[in-house]
């Protein structure tokens, strides 16, 4: 299997690289963007993305050095004609420096790609919300090499599409990214603390109502006070534990690890580590802990076994007794 | 005059459809005070969730009602799983040739264009993305965004997939287009907004187990239909307020004074071809 890890600096490709990953992505956000643009962001991240062409081409150099890929995300769900013609000559740009895959989120931009002919790969990215073999089967048309699949996805859901377009790649995330909301799907923007944040934190109180304007019964007040009680910890759980770790620096989750070998079975060959955003002791915990299980994956350990050493990597298997850490609950609760 | 579609979500809700007198009265309500209106379809489905795909039944009942009324006929339906395209698959003969389809996903609307060619694809609102924040709804100080539909690689791959309408939502940041738009005709929902959708959703675990609370393509018992989940105020003072709320995947935001006094202007210019009133999806 193919592991696909995130970078935000230069001097953290080599060695994660070296370490194990197959594929490393990035972000990179010229000046003359923020100049033109200001706060729209070419890539989902305002943050933690490479400054210019020249760290591009250091990556580039570093990581096939040792024969490795990169690919370069430029997965903003939506842009304007200008911003999607600036995003073209940015991926123009970024291809004559050597990446070896894009990664788009917008089907505009797709479109303007589509008759370029770049010599580079186009992945298409979680954010495009590719739910089903005709929308996959649209994007291998309009030149897709493989397709990120989104947050929230389940494991019927992913076998379905990897069986119905065997043809083309697919990745699946199984570390660290875990906004409940789906990011295609979300047009708000991770304001300021002061202005309210990120929309998916919900900080704010909220009701539950009858829309027939009746008062709730007692058993259904419980009801909802529960549900809302276990959404909380589920969302929380989500966001890797309140973006905490493990005394040794390991990330909590969500975790897609002891589905990893199902994962396998189906023909997904690359497995993504998300957060861009992380430090890098964070991404780099996050790729022992996924190499481990692929080795185990690639080396045919009973699959029963994997899930079980996956279930203990943190040392607190605990953790594993209910599924809101899980990309993939079914795992847990099947 | 300006055009308009009626939308529900469930047939079991739809008032007294079967009055002529009844929906023209709820669209009146909806649109700026004296606007000439023509009432020329009623819908029926949901953009946020493939679980609220009608039925068979459902779809039988609300195209013998829209014949009745001598409206024109649409269905509704979200971005699609390859489970909710199955569900479709069942439902679609039963159009009537010359329905719309408002679809919400590419490889939906790629499939439907091929399959039911006599069918009229609409983009919906989930693919004519852009920016809608409702917390920063001061005018001067947003940023402006216009509708994906004035892009020319927007309306390519519209063209590419037959479809010739598509759907928006005003934001308070949305500057629409100042005239006609050409090769394209542009649906305006009225009344409210949606900012974010889930894949997942919170009032949809209400009534199931713990282990299968918030799991992706969960079970529910359509518990959108019955609740709401209100934010009681706007948290972040601003000089126009936005008010927020949720309705199973999806947190929406209602039209401000100011948004509903613009879209008088907009009618008149032409930029929209049609308004769309949500009548069950709640007015909040």
């Amino acid at each position: 299997m193919k592991i696909v890890a995130p970078i935000s600096r230069v001097e953290e490709a080599a060695i994660f690289a070296r370490q194990g990953a197959d594929e490393l992505f990035f972000g990179v956000i010229p000046q003359e963007w923020t100049k033109r643009f200001g706060r729209f962001t070419a890539n989902r991240r305002s943050a933690n993305n490479l400054d210019s062409l020249a760290d591009v081409a250091e990556v580039v150099e570093q990581v096939h050095s040792v024969g490795k890929r990169t690919s370069v995300a430029l997965n903003g769900t939506t842009h304007t004609a200008e911003q999607a013609a600036f995003v073209v000559e940015l991926a123009t740009a970024l291809v004559e420096k050597g990446v070896d895959a894009l990664i788009i989120g917008d089907i505009q931009v797709l479109a303007i790609l589509q008759p370029l002919q770049l010599p580079v790969r186009i992945h298409i990215s979680s954010t495009a919300s590719c739910r089903n073999v005709p929308t996959a089967r649209l994007m291998q048309k309009w030149g897709a090499d493989r397709i990120i699949l989104p947050r929230h996805t389940s494991l019927e859901e992913i076998r379905v599409l990897a069986s119905g377009v065997p043809d083309l790649e697919f990745e699946a995330f199984v570390l660290n990214d875990g906004c409940p909301y789906e990011e295609g799907l979300c047009h708000s923007l991770h304001l300021p603390t002061e202005l309210g944040g990120p929309l998916c934190f919900e900080s704010f109180d909220s009701s539950v109502e009858r829309l027939d304007g009746q008062p709730e019964s007692a058993d259904e007040r419980k009801l909802i006070n529960h549900n809302a009680a276990r959404y909380g910890q589920w969302r929380w759980s989500k966001f890797s534990r309140g973006f905490t770790t493990t005394a040794s620096g390991q990330p909590y989750g969500p975790c897609g690890l002891c589905a990893i070998p199902l994962l396998k079975e189906m023909g997904i060959e690359h497995i993504k580590i998300a957060g861009r955003d992380g430090n890098p002791e964070r991404k780099q915990r996050s790729l022992e802990m996924v190499g481990e299980i692929a080795a185990q994956t690639e080396d045919a350990v009973d699959c029963r076994d994997i899930m079980h050493f996956a279930r203990h990597i943190r040392g607190e298997p605990e953790l594993c007794q209910n599924s809101d850490m899980c990309y993939y609950p079914e795992v847990v609760t099947k | 005059m300006i055009k308009v579609a009626v939308a529900f979500t469930e047939f079991a809700r739809l008032g007294d459809l079967t009055s002529l007198e009844y929906l023209q009265q709820q669209v009146a309500s909806n649109l700026p005070q004296g606007q000439a209106f023509e009432l020329e379809q009623i819908r029926l489905g949901n953009e946020f969730c493939e679980r609220l795909i009608p039925s068979v039944g459902q779809i039988g009942k609300a195209i013998a009602v829209a014949d009745k009324l001598q409206l024109g006929f649409a269905l509704v339906i979200s971005n699609l799983t390859d489970r909710g395209l199955e569900k479709i698959e069942r439902i679609l003969p039963l159009l009537p040739d010359d329905s719309e389809v408002v679809v919400n996903d590419w490889g939906t609307a790629s499939y439907i264009s091929t399959a039911y060619p006599a069918l009229k694809l609409i983009a919906g609102r989930l693919l004519c993305k852009h920016l809608k924040e409702p917390r920063i709804a001061t005018p001067e100080e947003d940023p402006v965004v216009k509708w994906p539909v004035e892009n020319e690689y927007f309306l390519t791959v519209l063209a590419d997939l037959n479809i010739q309408s598509a759907e928006v939502d005003l934001a308070p940041h949305t500057r629409p287009p100042d005239h006609k738009m050409e090769h394209i005709s542009i649906g305006l929902h009225l009344g409210r907004g949606y900012s974010a959708r889930s894949q997942v959703c919170t009032i949809g675990s209400l009534h199931q187990f713990d282990e299968d609370k918030f799991s992706p393509g969960h079970q529910c018992l359509r518990e959108c239909l019955d609740y709401i989940v209100r934010v009681p105020q706007l948290i972040y003072p601003q000089t126009e307020q936005l008010q927020m709320y949720q309705r199973g995947t999806t947190w929406f935001y209602n039209y401000s004074d100011r948004m509903k006094q613009s879209i008088a202007t907009v009618i008149e210019r032409q930029s929209i071809d049609r308004v769309i009133v949500s009548l069950d999806w709640g007015d909040h």
